[in-house]
């Protein structure tokens, strides 16, 4: 496009990223969260907050799925779907879950759920109606407030523009491995532009992975045509080959008991003598067709799919299974998919992962203060900004210290909402997304260095705030969750009281910054224009 | 006197001038590139997976994972070609010819035709 594929690519780099670069940023930042799901629901959750891990989970599990089967035989007797969630290292309790009638209007039915304490097996104290950590991961690629295909898109094509903003960022930084050791700091957007890199080079390989495969979960939305073509029923065509179904008796018509499970379960240990089961479904209960799923944990496999074996209820059998062993196509879809999820990861990978997720945070967000920084820098003093560097100004302080408010917003509304309030998972967004519009309300008014400070002492006081209220309003606070070994309550605790600290921090650096960013030497002007291609 | 050169077919070469004028206009051709990256790309890649993974001689399930996965790829690949190219002539005649006979090749296959 320009004479050199170096400068073509530079401008590239700049438009593709700053059209996209405030989106990303949210989705960044709720995909970043969403490593900690089920983290969030259980500190959104006091009910559970007190459930300790088992020490025999494994184990245990034969017991409480043959007590599941008693329990609903009794309660769900006349529903058309059983489920038994069996507790996991991250999700400690036990849920008996049976399906109560559709209503008009309904695609789905809901369950009707008991949670219990896998130690005790007392049901839990009622649980408040909260999304918990699942907001963050749909806001991640539905958005909100709006229909979910259409969000979905909109999140694919900023995700592409990633792809081409790394692909073409990787072409035109010809120092790679320099930039990785040098930052300097006060330079303007000099300093900016080093913060930009090294957040890009040094989690490089993570970047493209995450950027990549994201797209990837989202491929059938995008790219139908492989499976319209190759099958004459298209998608669906396709999704039944791939998916394990019950082909054998789901025509069998009228009622019949179904068989002990202690029957199925033993042809479950006999094939995977050590597994971890995370579920198992019962489809249309003593009906002739009906069907019981045993979901297992994928371990430390790349299959995003969970493993499972699925056993017609009337006659014991089993009817169909994952595949033992995947071809390399499809161990090639499912690795994506999986290192996108994350779910394989053990802790120090999931930190890893979240670190990664910060990275890209900062590079996004260095990446639209410096084009702003740059813009500023060489208007004239006497010269008006124009609309769009103040558009851009706006919406930078908007995302950038709107979102953590926004994130504590939630969690302080998760506190303090009575649990009988109507509606009450849906407050808690709410006061998200109202804290989040009062943050760009602000930011449309005045941009400046003064604005930025303030916003970053409010966001410290309000990440300050998260423990505290949490403290005052249950049982536990951040002294006893050290003591107890409560590992995931004190650490969602102490990473708020550690951005609280940053952001005390950022306040003070903003103070002293509004002096230094008067005083740009010529020479320093000079090494600006130079660094622009 | 002769008249002014351009009095007789002012009109005309006007007219022709303004479009190339606008057509040749900085944002215009800006506008034009990523459209032909974005849906063109999209074109190009769709219409290549889809023939992909319908000549490909595995199982079919295969066949459509495995197009579908290096579908954003081929994607981006043609992105940046549409944008390293400085001719924007030879960016759209390409990607079009190529989608073109992708889906030409793909309807003979299917009996489409």
């Amino acid at each position: 496009m320009k004479d050199s594929f170096f400068r073509s690519m530079t401008w590239l780099h700049t438009w593709v990223g700053l059209i996209v670069c405030w989106l990303l940023y949210l989705i960044f930042f709720a995909g970043t969260l969403s490593f900690f799901r089920d983290e969030i629901t259980l500190w959104n959750q006091p009910a559970i907050h007190n459930v300790q891990a088992q020490t025999q989970r494994i184990e245990a599990q034969k017991q409480q799925i043959i007590t599941g089967f008693d329990y609903l035989a009794s309660h769900g007797a006349n529903s058309s779907s059983w489920r038994i969630t069996l507790p996991e290292p991250r999700i400690p309790y036990l849920i008996y879950g049976y399906a109560k009638p559709k209503e008009p209007g309904q695609r789905r039915s809901k369950f009707e759920n008991t949670q219990l304490n896998p130690n005790t097996m007392q049901e839990l104290e009622p649980f408040v109606d909260t999304k918990g950590g699942n907001f963050f991961y749909r806001l991640h690629y539905d958005l909100h407030y709006m229909d979910a295909i259409t969000a979905r898109w909109i999140v694919c094509f900023a995700s592409f523009f990633m792809l081409i903003a790394i692909i073409s960022g990787v072409v035109i930084h010809k120092r790679i491995f320099k930039d990785m050791f040098s930052f300097r700091r006060n330079k303007g957007s000099r300093t900016w532009l080093d913060a930009h890199n090294l957040s890009s080079v040094l989690a490089l390989p993570f970047h493209l992975m995450i950027t990549y495969t994201g797209m990837i979960t989202l491929i059938f939305m995008l790219f139908p045509y492989p499976a319209q073509t190759s099958y004459d029923d298209g998608m669906r065509g396709f999704f039944n080959d791939v998916t394990p179904r019950n082909t054998m008796t789901d025509k069998a018509q009228g009622e019949l008991p179904m068989v002990p499970i202690q029957r199925i379960l033993d042809q479950v240990y006999t094939k995977w003598p050590h597994a971890d089961i995370t579920r198992v479904q019962v489809n249309q209960p003593n009906m002739a067709a009906s069907t019981i799923t045993v979901l297992v944990s994928a371990g430390k496999t790349l299959r995003d799919q969970a493993p499972r074996l699925i056993f017609s209820g009337a006659t014991g059998q089993m009817v169909a299974k994952t595949d033992d062993e995947l071809t390399s196509s499809k161990a090639l879809y499912e690795s994506l998919n999986s290192m996108h999820t994350g779910r394989l990861a053990t802790w120090l990978l999931r930190w890893l992962y979240v670190l990664g997720g910060i990275a890209g945070c900062v590079m996004i967000g260095s990446g639209c203060i410096m084009w702003a920084k740059r813009i500023r820098e060489r208007t004239k003093n006497n010269v008006k900004p124009s609309f769009g560097l103040k558009l851009v100004e706006g919406l930078n302080l908007a995302t950038i210290m709107g979102l953590p408010l926004a994130t504590c917003a939630f969690f302080i509304a998760n506190r303090l909402l009575s649990p009988t309030t109507a509606e009450r998972a849906d407050k808690e967004i709410l006061a998200f997304f109202l804290t989040w519009l009062a943050v760009a309300l602000l930011a449309l008014i005045k941009r400046d260095t003064l604005q930025w400070r303030v916003m970053a002492a409010i966001n410290a006081v309000a990440c300050l705030s998260v423990p505290v209220i949490n403290a005052l309003t249950t049982n536990g606070n951040i002294v006893s969750y050290l003591m107890h070994k409560q590992w995931a309550l004190f650490t969602f605790d102490a990473l708020f009281l550690l951005f609280s600290i940053l952001f005390f921090i950022q306040t003070e650096k903003l103070r002293t910054a509004k002096n230094n960013s008067k005083i740009i030497s010529p020479s320093q002007s000079n090494n600006l224009k130079r660094q622009k291609p | 006197m002769q008249a002014p050169l351009h009095s007789a077919p002012f009109d005309k070469v006007n007219v022709i001038a303004l479009i190339v004028k606008s057509v040749s206009s900085y944002r215009v051709l800006v506008f034009l590139r990523f459209f032909i990256a974005i849906i063109g790309g999209y074109a190009f890649t769709s219409a290549s997976t889809a023939l992909l993974s319908f000549v490909l001689p595995i199982a079919k399930q295969d066949a459509v994972l495995f197009s579908v996965s290096i579908s954003i790829l081929i994607y981006a690949v043609v992105f940046i070609y549409a944008f390293s190219v400085k001719s924007l002539k030879t960016v759209w005649i390409s990607i079009l010819l190529s989608t073109g006979a992708f889906i030409g090749l793909l309807a003979l296959l299917k009996g489409w035709v």
